[in-house]
């Protein structure tokens, strides 16, 4: 999580807030070597459309339990690096794997984390406590324990905490994230 | 002779239990499947015994010495590597059929894996035995403050101080807040401190709890049950910590949330409270500047682990916490 941004370039800008927004979240990425394409396209393998609608029914979820708002962003990433990893996400088992992945993320990044009887109601009781642990390991070692993925939540909150900081005392324009 | 003790390790191994030795010797210790609890001295005594127990096993990697510490979290062991003969902290988490991974256990491996510096733990690996996840790391038989019980040399002390400044610094530049600083979880080996325990530690994000850090290291915005703080918190630790040094003593013994606040209220009255009080007369002028700078009661003129190392007391190779008069 180490880059380095020149505040004088906005001002040389001068307003153009998009294009400079995009500028600083390219060369972000472009340091992170985010995977670029999440999916692979297989027949039964989950695609574009089913990642959306899963995203979709995540906001909600999160808004319902009351988490972080960073934690979306985390499990979103989880699944993706997971996905990436194994590529055997299927229309089958995406629900049990986005289950766990939330249950994951919540125990990593929430104040209060969710309970595992929560994510069972969240699965509608479909999925039983064990079946829920046990993929929960398994991703967790898939992902060489290591669960903490920059997102774009993160990043905006400490631009934006540093830009706040950075209004206080003028001393130089460079600002490291 | 041997024969005989491979004949009867051979039925302890079926039975469980109580595990003879020889014929006049009866050890008693806890034996499990794949792991040997029992004291040290009686180890040395039947070394040769767990090795050739090991050898018939061959999942068998550490084997436990000794308990260290407990805390809610699970037990800390010391441990022998049997492949390396290294000794090696384990520390192992409960993994209860409710929860599975406990959130501590999580938030320690993955921000201990990002974690490389000389004077930060280094996880040695993670292994999972009889459903319960071990953490094995390096073992250190001091800490902190085992270490001030005993006189030391003032560029000792003044290194330590140093480099628990840079750890925090690169734990700081990582964007983790480590919440849980406090002299138990620093330790010292060859006078260079080591900082331990991640368990309470995470990323930065604008919404946390405030119920972290020991009482007598809690930062006066956490009292006052603040829930958006960021790295300051860690910054006024490490300020308790300093003087603790200083003064061998801990700063404030807080009995309870109120008290601990009245204490840091008393002490420090306005910009000019170390000069009222007696104690601190002996100190370095460019030290108290330090220590004033660490202990600001408003978070966000504290200054930062960048700025700290910075400080002209570390650029300044004469410079002793102590005057030379």
């Amino acid at each position: 999580l180490e880059f380095k941004l020149d505040l004088s370039m906005i001002i040389q800008k001068n307003g153009k807030t998009e294009e400079f927004y995009n500028l600083v979240l390219q060369s972000y990425l472009s340091k992170q070597q985010k995977p670029k394409e999440y999916l692979s396209k297989d027949d039964k393998g989950f695609d574009d459309e089913e990642r959306i609608r899963f995203l979709n029914w995540l906001i909600e979820i999160t808004y319902a339990y009351q988490m972080n708002y960073s934690t979306f962003f985390i499990v979103c990433s989880i699944l993706d690096e997971y996905q990436k990893k194994t590529q055997n996400i299927s229309r089958d088992n995406l629900h049990l794997t986005g289950v766990s992945c939330i249950y994951l993320a919540s125990k990593f990044n929430d104040v209060i984390p969710l309970r595992l009887d929560q994510a069972i109601d969240i699965s509608h009781n479909r999925l039983g406590r064990s079946k829920i642990l046990k993929k929960e390991l398994e991703i967790f070692e898939c992902l060489d324990h290591q669960l903490n993925f920059s997102n774009g939540f993160l990043f905006l909150t400490l631009l934006l905490r540093l830009y706040l900081s950075k209004i206080k005392d003028k001393e130089n324009d460079i600002i490291e994230i | 002779m041997n024969s005989i003790i491979q004949y009867q390790l051979y039925l302890r191994i079926e039975n469980d239990g109580v595990f003879i030795l020889s014929n006049k010797q009866i050890y008693d210790y806890q034996f499990e499947y794949n792991r040997i609890i029992c004291d040290s001295q009686i180890l040395y005594q039947i070394k040769d015994i767990i090795y050739y127990y090991m050898s018939v096993l061959e999942n068998v990697r550490y084997i436990k010495i000794q308990k260290i510490g407990e805390g809610a979290y699970g037990i800390i062991y010391k441990a022998q590597d049997v492949q390396t003969q290294e000794i090696v902290a384990l520390k192992k988490f409960k993994l209860s059929d409710y929860e599975g991974v406990p959130s501590c256990a999580l938030r320690e491996i993955s921000i201990l894996k990002q974690l490389n510096h000389p004077n930060i733990i280094k996880l040695i690996s993670q292994i999972i035995i009889n459903k319960k996840l071990h953490l094995v790391m390096n073992y250190y038989d001091k800490d902190l403050t085992e270490y001030l019980k005993f006189y030391h040399e003032e560029f000792h002390l003044k290194n330590i101080i140093y480099k628990i400044l840079l750890a925090v610094e690169f734990i700081h530049s990582r964007k983790i807040i480590h919440r849980d600083l406090q002299p138990n979880n620093i330790l010292v080996k060859n006078n260079e401190p080591v900082i331990i325990d991640f368990g309470l530690s995470r990323v930065f994000s604008p919404n946390l709890t405030p119920g972290v850090t020991q009482l007598w290291y809690r930062a006066p915005e956490l009292l006052q049950n603040c829930h958006s703080y960021d790295y300051a918190i860690d910054m006024w630790s490490l300020g308790c910590i300093i003087l603790e040094i200083a003064l061998n003593k801990p700063l404030f013994m807080g009995q309870s949330e109120i008290h601990q606040l009245l204490l840091i209220k008393n002490l420090i009255d306005g910009d000019e409270w170390f000069k009222q009080n007696s104690q601190f007369a002996k100190f370095n002028n460019l030290f108290i500047d330090l220590i004033n700078k660490l202990l600001q009661i408003d978070p966000t003129k504290r200054i930062t682990s960048k700025q700290a190392i910075q400080h002209p007391f570390f650029q300044d190779q004469f410079a002793f916490i102590y005057n030379n008069e």
